[in-house]
């Protein structure tokens, strides 16, 4: 059997990727997909401690994520298409609405 | 021997006429008219008064038992309750105030009627009564108060109302300023008064005057005596203190200058309360506490002295003045200096003798100035005047009568409280103060001169021979039914008071002396009526002998009618060539009498200026540089840099934000990594309790829920 320390390595790599593309990347899309493999990174430590528990609350929990990552990535996308109708483009360091 | 009456309402009647008149009065002219509206104003303040001099009157009547006085006492409220403190709000009508307090009422009375005709152009009426109404309500808590703590509230209340009716026409700027000077000496001598009341409190534990006469019963064993602050004893130091504070209130040396400055305010104001009564609160405390004076011999002579030397300095400044009210007030000084006198040689009585038969003359003397003045289109000085006998008669022989009442000529009142003065300080000689008495004697017979020939000068000057000012004010003077009416009564008084103290040579008791007794019945333990010196040979069976009194009085008769002679022979028809030789030949002299010895100047040069000096540099160093610039602008200064270098962090960059973010989460991390036990939260110990079972169960119950303690449970830190 897989211990469960190997997944959670998976889950902070994964998290880790999410982080840097978020920070790192200037396209929007990008840090919008980095901010899933974060939200997925989490997911996977809910099921594995699950797992390793036997107890079936974490895998509940992680449907009801997908759920509201699939909602968040649909308003998200919807987001991001507006402001490319906006801007013409979809820089994040172009988008300094908060300071002006 | 000890009755209760409501004094409190003495008082409070004219207290709440203040009310109503600073209140409502501007609404009573503008919703009555002008001249309705003036009529309720100066019927509500004379009532109030009025309703006060009868309450006085009843309470002395109530009081009376045979052969004396039974103290009346109004326990009005607990004041101040802390701890072991206690001051009580209680009046006391004894003797003492009983005279001082008809005195207040009555001549202030007399004087608010006057005020009627005095004060009838003026605008801002309903403030000059509210404001006269606030003075005596003040003064006669002042009077009537039974400790320390609450004459201070009434000597403090004085002040103030002093301050606002000096200053009363505030517009005219040299007015103001006279009403700032008299306020900013006044705190001079006050902080003598609080510093002379708290070295009392030390000893007694209490501000009550009973209580303070207690602690002195024993004489030279009394506390006030075996205290010592700093090598002297409590009794001179409190009595010295409290002497600044008189010499302020009573415009004494070295604090007088204020008072001639006073006459600025309405000459009504200057009668009551800059002659007849306020300045008279430095004699009148002194007898109050005179069983702590007479424990305090340097005190005493400090205050014989003091009293001497300012009874001449103003008497002989007073000479040369040519404002009516100048004249007037440097009088005052001059008598006020006669009263101390007679405090400093222990003649409590002669004290009071003489400041009531000041009240009545000095009072008569003031409004019959403000008599002529009102007349003769507030022409006040009296090279201008003359000749007004012909035109006020009513005015003019008051104020003769006065005259001569306040040059001691027999019988008028001033002959015989002067007398009484002048002997006491020529018979009290005491071992700490050789020869003071012939200084005191010797000096106050020279000051009685003066006071004759300024009198005198005065009188004929303003009543006699030609009017020296222009044709159309003559055509216009004019005396008023209704200021001369107080004048008469007060020339009454002057003429007839001198019969409460008739001296032994009479064969008649004095009837003040007789009536004063329980006051001053303890320092006459002390050192006797008289105190027994190198004079005694002067005292016979407890009274001056005869022949000394004899002599005396005729000393001062002497003085007296050497004095107005002399003026009659100067001024009688106008300044004469005589006195314009006098005053060229004696020019050094004329000078420094006509401009005051320069004490006003001195006191601007050695004192105004460095405290202006002083006030500069602390405006410029400490209020400018510390206070606005470090604190004020530096506080504000040091937020908005704090501001302007956080405010980069804030770019609206949100990559930026989360990365500080995560920067946040790993030092958090990184913390809790090095220090585990900072995230020792723990779950709860109550589980492992219950696990081992085995331990004293008496505290388990409260360890529930034991997150606010963790690290104290070993447990804690295992789960």
């Amino acid at each position: 059997m897989v211990p469960i320390t190997h997944f959670l390595y998976l889950a902070g790599i994964l998290f880790l990727i999410g982080v840097v593309g978020v920070l790192a990347r200037r396209n929007v899309l990008i840090v919008l997909m980095s901010i899933e493999i974060m939200l997925n990174a989490a997911n996977l430590v809910l099921v594995a401690f699950s797992r390793a528990w036997g107890n079936l609350e974490g895998q509940v929990l992680v449907f009801l994520t997908i759920a509201i990552a699939a909602a968040e990535a649909a308003v998200g996308l919807a987001i991001v298409v507006s402001l490319f109708r906006a801007r013409t483009g979809t820089d994040i360091d172009d988008l300094t609405v908060l300071r002006d | 021997m000890e009755g209760s009456f409501s004094l409190i309402w003495i008082p409070l009647f004219p207290l709440l006429a203040a009310v109503i008149n600073l209140v409502f009065g501007r609404m009573f002219m503008r919703s009555f008219g002008t001249r309705v509206g003036r009529e309720i104003i100066h019927l509500v303040a004379i009532g109030a008064v009025a309703f006060s001099c009868f309450i006085t009157m009843s309470a002395v009547f109530d009081g009376m038992i045979e052969g004396g006085f039974a103290r009346l006492v109004d326990r009005v409220y607990p004041w101040i309750v802390s701890g072991e403190t206690s001051v009580a709000f209680e009046l006391m009508m004894d003797p003492l105030a009983a005279v001082m307090t008809f005195i207040v009422t009555f001549v202030g009375l007399l004087i608010h009627i006057f005020s009627v005709g005095y004060m009838e152009k003026e605008p801002a009426y309903h403030r000059y009564f509210g404001y006269l109404n606030l003075f005596m309500g003040s003064m006669l808590i002042l009077v009537l108060g039974k400790s320390l703590a609450l004459m201070f509230v009434g000597w403090e209340g004085v002040g103030l109302c002093s301050y606002l009716l000096i200053g009363f026409w505030f517009d005219d700027e040299v007015k103001a300023t006279a009403g700032r000077k008299a306020f900013v000496m006044n705190r001079i001598g006050d902080f003598g008064f609080i510093l002379g009341m708290l070295l009392i409190y030390m000893v007694t534990k209490s501000l009550d005057v009973d209580a303070i006469r207690m602690a002195c019963a024993s004489g030279e064993r009394s506390p006030f005596v075996t205290t010592m602050v700093a090598g002297v004893s409590v009794a001179t130091v409190a009595t010295l203190l409290l002497f600044l504070g008189c010499t302020g209130k009573s415009a004494q040396l070295p604090l007088f200058t204020w008072l001639p400055d006073a006459m600025a305010g309405p000459t009504p104001v200057s009668a009551l309360i800059h002659a007849a009564t306020m300045v008279t609160a430095g004699v009148y405390l002194i007898v109050r506490l005179n069983f702590l004076f007479a424990l305090a011999p340097l005190t005493m002579a400090v205050i014989a002295l003091v009293g001497t030397v300012t009874a001449v300095f103003a008497a002989t400044i007073g000479i040369t003045q040519n404002d009516i009210k100048k004249v007037l007030a440097y009088s005052t000084v001059s008598q006020l200096g006669f009263m101390f006198i007679a405090a400093g040689v222990g003649a409590w009585v002669a004290a009071i003798f003489h400041l009531m038969t000041h009240a009545f003359f000095k009072a008569c003397l003031f409004l019959g100035a403000g008599s002529v003045i009102d007349a003769c289109h507030h022409e006040q000085d009296i090279r201008k005047l003359g000749g007004l006998r012909k035109k006020m008669p009513w005015t003019a022989g008051t104020f003769f009568v006065s005259c001569l009442a306040i040059a001691g000529i027999f019988p008028f009142s001033g002959f015989f409280s002067k007398d009484e003065i002048l002997l006491h300080a020529y018979v009290n000689e005491s071992a700490w103060s050789p020869g003071l008495s012939y200084f005191c004697y010797g000096v106050g017979v020279l000051t009685a001169l003066c006071t004759a020939f300024y009198m005198g000068r005065l009188y004929f000057l303003t009543f006699e021979g030609k009017f020296r000012g222009d044709r159309h004010t003559w055509d216009h003077v004019e005396e008023q039914s209704i200021m001369y009416g107080p004048l008469v009564i007060l020339a009454f008084l002057a003429t007839v008071a001198g019969a409460v103290g008739l001296p032994h040579v009479f064969g008649v008791s004095h009837v003040l002396h007789e009536w004063l007794r329980p006051v001053i019945a303890l320092s006459s333990a002390f050192r006797g009526d008289y105190a027994i010196g190198p004079k005694a040979q002067f005292v016979e069976h407890g009274h001056v002998s005869t022949v000394v009194e004899l002599v005396g009085m005729a000393v001062g008769l002497t003085a007296g009618i050497a004095g107005l002679v002399f003026a009659r022979m100067l001024y009688r028809e106008g300044p004469s060539a005589l006195a314009q030789r006098f005053a060229v030949r004696l020019a050094a002299l004329y000078r420094a009498s006509l401009d005051k010895y320069w004490v006003d100047e001195i006191y601007d040069r050695v004192i105004v200026r460095p405290m202006r000096a002083l006030a500069h540099v602390c405006y410029r160093v400490v209020d400018v540089v510390f206070v606005d610039g470090a604190m004020v602008y530096g506080t504000a200064g040091l937020v908005g840099g704090i501001g302007n270098g956080v405010r980069r962090l804030h770019n609206g960059n949100v990559r930026r934000y989360l990365l500080w973010l995560l920067f946040g989460v790993g030092l958090v991390l990184g913390l809790v990594y090095a220090n585990p036990d900072v995230a020792q939260l723990g779950p709860s110990p109550v589980h492992t309790i219950d696990a081992g079972g085995l331990r004293p169960t008496l505290k388990a119950p409260k360890r529930s829920g034991s997150i606010a303690e963790p690290l104290e449970t070993p447990e804690g830190r295992d789960g």
